[in-house]
């Protein structure tokens, strides 16, 4: 058999589809749209993976964090109304503190104080949560220096009034006119502006740090606030405390070791733990219901797709019956016709298939600008697309191919 | 050069439509036979018998001495493509293609290299005069044109037997006139011909006229 034999087929299964070519076009739409579906919705899929992944790991998977939270009302430790004064105190101690470093010996940890006060910038309001942290609490987390310095131990020795804040916090001061080396107001204590960092920590992105001693000593954990004719005081010992074990593997550990702590000593729900990797997982997982979810509604438009081919495939085939006949009449096998009609069917699947890639990978990115996704687009995702489309020609095309190779050649002949 | 030993076909519609019936004939090498009979008559069903693409019923087909009855698809396909050459009344040629590619076709099918196929279509577009013809499309030709594209496709696999199924049935008489002319030149040539006509002036001018009436074979 002659080498160019299969090549020379497909030459002529493309002229065959360019003949009809409104007719080539709107199959291939079909088999188009489902592969840049394909393409689109795997993107979407691996872009949220991505964020995802960045967003949690952000957080260190090795840590685990502990965070002081106001429990429902009326649930708060000892409330004692006297004299018009009610006292609240919730959250974690230092007594937990000390119990957790017992357990975690090998582990780091960190402790943050959390800061009610509230913020001001040339006497405008800043919206941000403050925070007095070690030195070792930027370690914990992956922090991105962008300008300045970060807090140091001599910052913690020396009390020193400084703060580092984080992106959006720096966004709103510049608004206000604070530059770097400028001073804010927390509560009626002025700090000066030292460093911008880029962190991800629970809580949300609007941070203000402080060294942890400084936090203690100039705001206190007490928090005394006026409200309906009544006086409420709060008291948070501990806002935040940070652990990080040395491997991941010891995350799980470490986090139900720390829980059974909190639940023996603490009544009520006043700390919120986080793991971030157990955050990751669950992430994940959705992630990939998701993506699945998604890759299968963009299956179902491609199965349309290749139904529609099968369709056209077993019109071109009637249209061709006597072609058929005249093919067999001159020496094609069954095998022959049946190669031929194969080569046209995935001819037109795969360049519906090739189109539909490039639509698909121009799409993601300006899909992705207007509507603020991320969507990548990746090798396998292209590859797969490629294969799955080849694959419906294959499948969808079987059929026709077949119906043409069953042909009686007298009868193909006569027909009109 | 070819069989029919007692070939009957019957299609199996209602009772069973005998078309032909104990038919026996046998052609020689380098005869030219003309079969005539009226429309229906199974003229067609046994050209295509001769022309391996139909089997019969029962009866032996004995090509250049070989029995071809028990063959299978490929093997008859193979044989088909090698020792017949088929010339239609309605032509059939492949639209999508040129007339040098229709040519090639059957040569496509033996596997026969490129360069060989478009040679040997030039010589046999030429055979029939239409060497200035050869990249047209078949709807650029006129009905002469495309029945001799036609006949250069049957003769291009140098084939022992050449069936012509009514080849002047879709043209005008003088056209029909010049293919009559073209295949008298190849049968002189020492071509084995087997034409179907209904035509009984053009009957009258073959060397040999096998009727056929009621599925049944009568010479003269």
């Amino acid at each position: 058999m002659d080498m160019l034999w299969p090549v020379e087929l497909v030459g002529d299964g493309l002229r065959n589809l360019v003949r009809h070519k409104l007719r080539t076009a709107l199959t291939m739409l079909g088999v188009l749209c489902g592969v840049a579906a394909v393409i689109a919705m795997l993107a979407i899929g691996e872009g949220a993976q991505r964020t995802v992944l960045q967003e949690i790991s952000a957080l260190g998977l090795r840590n685990v964090i502990l965070t002081s939270v106001q429990p429902p009302d009326g649930a708060a430790e000892a409330p004692s109304p006297r004299h018009g004064l009610q006292m609240f105190r919730y959250g974690l101690t230092e007594a937990d503190v000390n119990m957790i470093r017992g357990v975690c010996p090998s582990s780091k940890l960190s402790v943050a104080h959390l800061v009610k006060d509230k913020v001001y910038a040339h006497g405008k309001r800043v919206d941000a949560q403050v925070l007095g942290v070690d030195a070792a609490y930027f370690q914990l987390f992956s922090t991105r220096l962008l300008r300045g310095r970060l807090l140091s131990t001599l910052d913690e020795s020396q009390r020193h009034q400084v703060v580092v804040v984080s992106r959006r916090v720096d966004a709103d001061l510049r608004r206000s006119g604070v530059v770097d080396d400028g001073f804010i107001r927390i509560g009626w204590q002025h700090f000066r502006l030292v460093g911008v960092v880029d962190l991800k920590i629970p809580g949300g992105d609007r941070f203000i740090f402080m060294p942890y001693h400084v936090a203690r000593s100039r705001f206190g954990t007490t928090t005394v606030q006026s409200e309906a004719g009544s006086i409420k005081s709060t008291r948070t010992e501990v806002g935040q405390v940070v652990i990080q074990v040395a491997t991941e593997r010891e995350v799980p550990g470490t986090a139900m070791l720390v829980e059974r702590i909190l639940e023996t000593h603490h009544k009520v729900s006043d700390v919120s733990l986080s793991v971030p990797l157990d955050l990751l997982r669950s992430k994940q997982h959705t992630q990939r219901i998701l993506s699945l979810v998604l890759v299968s509604i963009a299956a179902i438009s491609l199965l349309v797709g290749g139904i529609g081919i099968m369709n056209i495939m077993l019109a071109i085939v009637t249209e061709r019956i006597p072609e058929i006949g005249l093919r067999r009449a001159l020496g094609a096998r069954r095998r022959d016709i049946m190669i031929q009609f194969m080569i046209e069917t995935v001819t037109l699947s795969s360049v519906g298939g090739i189109l539909g890639c490039i639509v698909g990978a121009a799409a993601v990115p300006i899909a992705s600008h207007w509507l603020e996704w991320r969507g990548i687009v990746t090798a396998q995702s292209i590859i797969l697309a490629l294969v799955v489309s080849w694959v419906v020609g294959v499948v969808f095309g079987l059929a026709p191919a077949a119906r043409a190779a069953r042909m009686d050649p007298v009868t193909a002949l006569r027909h009109e | 050069m070819i069989q029919l030993e007692h070939i009957t076909k019957t299609y199996p519609v209602g009772d069973g439509l005998t078309v032909l019936n104990d038919a026996c004939l046998t052609v020689d090498d380098g005869e030219y036979v003309g079969i005539l009979g009226p429309s229906g008559s199974g003229k067609s069903t046994m050209l295509h018998i001769m022309g391996l693409l139909d089997r019969p019923t029962s009866g032996r087909l004995i090509f250049n001495n070989r029995e071809v009855n028990a063959l299978d698809d490929r093997e008859l396909s193979m044989l088909r493509g090698r020792l017949v050459g088929f010339v239609f009344q309605s032509f059939h040629l492949v639209p999508q293609l040129s007339v040098s590619e229709n040519v090639e076709l059957p040569l496509f099918y033996q596997g026969v290299p490129r360069s060989q196929r478009r040679e040997r279509a030039r010589k046999a577009l030429a055979q029939v005069g239409m060497s200035s013809r050869m990249r047209h499309v078949p709807s650029q030709l006129s009905g002469g044109e495309r029945q001799r594209t036609a006949i250069a496709r049957a003769l291009v696999t140098e084939p022992a037997l050449v069936l012509a199924d009514e080849p002047t049935g879709n043209l005008d008489s003088r056209t029909g006139g010049d293919i009559v002319e073209l295949l008298n030149a190849l049968h002189a040539e020492g071509r084995t011909i087997v034409m179907i006509t209904h035509d009984r002036e053009i009957a009258a001018t073959l060397p040999r006229v096998v009727q056929i009436r009621d599925g049944k074979l009568e010479e003269g």
